[in-house]
């Protein structure tokens, strides 16, 4: 991570503009470490400011999908807070813009159910599903919504 | 990726600081556990 990962122009300014960013040695935070229950390094943790958790990411990701993960997480913390508006820009740019990493059939499932949401349009769900199976139809997620293929 | 110029990216080392914070500048917290070895 600090040698490829947090170097990258984009990710830092993504990290400084939209977190509080904190690092913690695990070596030195062993409390943490356990309440937390975090087992292996590096573990990334979206949390609000109240320190409750939303997503938790583990290993080490490439700049692309690091930024994504950003991206997801963001949204997760917007649909927690119910700002649905805010969180589908978040995901929208996450399925568009990283649609080629793992990330974005994530980021399309979490997007139809912030427009869902938003919407109060159960078609909503069901078109952002589909378009999920369509773009991304071997992901892990495309198998989460495969009960909407032909709805 | 990198088209924009690098930010440094200024770590805290303490939650309660990263709490504090986070409710001053309503942003939410992300953590990296990590170790240095």
């Amino acid at each position: 991570m600090d040698a490829v990962t947090y170097p990258d122009a984009e990710v830092s300014r993504f990290l400084t503009d939209h977190f509080v960013p904190v690092r913690l040695d695990i070596h030195r935070h062993e409390e943490e470490v356990r309440r937390h229950g975090v087992i292996w390094t590096p573990t990334f943790c979206y949390w609000d400011g109240e320190g409750i958790e939303y997503r938790r990411s583990i290993g080490y990701l490439p700049p692309a999908e690091f930024r994504a993960d950003l991206g997801i997480g963001l949204g997760m913390l917007a649909l927690a807070r119910r700002d649905y508006d805010g969180a589908a820009a978040h995901l929208r740019e996450v399925a568009s813009r990283f649609a080629p990493t793992w990330l974005g059939p994530e980021a399309q499932y979490w997007l139809a159910v912030a427009e869902y949401r938003s919407r109060g349009d159960a078609q909503a769900l069901l078109a952002g599903w589909q378009e999920l199976l369509r773009r991304w139809p071997d992901s892990r997620w495309a198998r989460s919504v495969e009960f909407v293929r032909g709805a | 990726m990198a088209t924009m110029q690098p930010t440094a990216l200024l770590w805290l080392h303490s939650l309660d600081e990263a709490k504090r914070q986070a409710r001053d500048l309503d942003r939410p917290i992300f953590v990296d556990f990590f170790s240095p070895t």
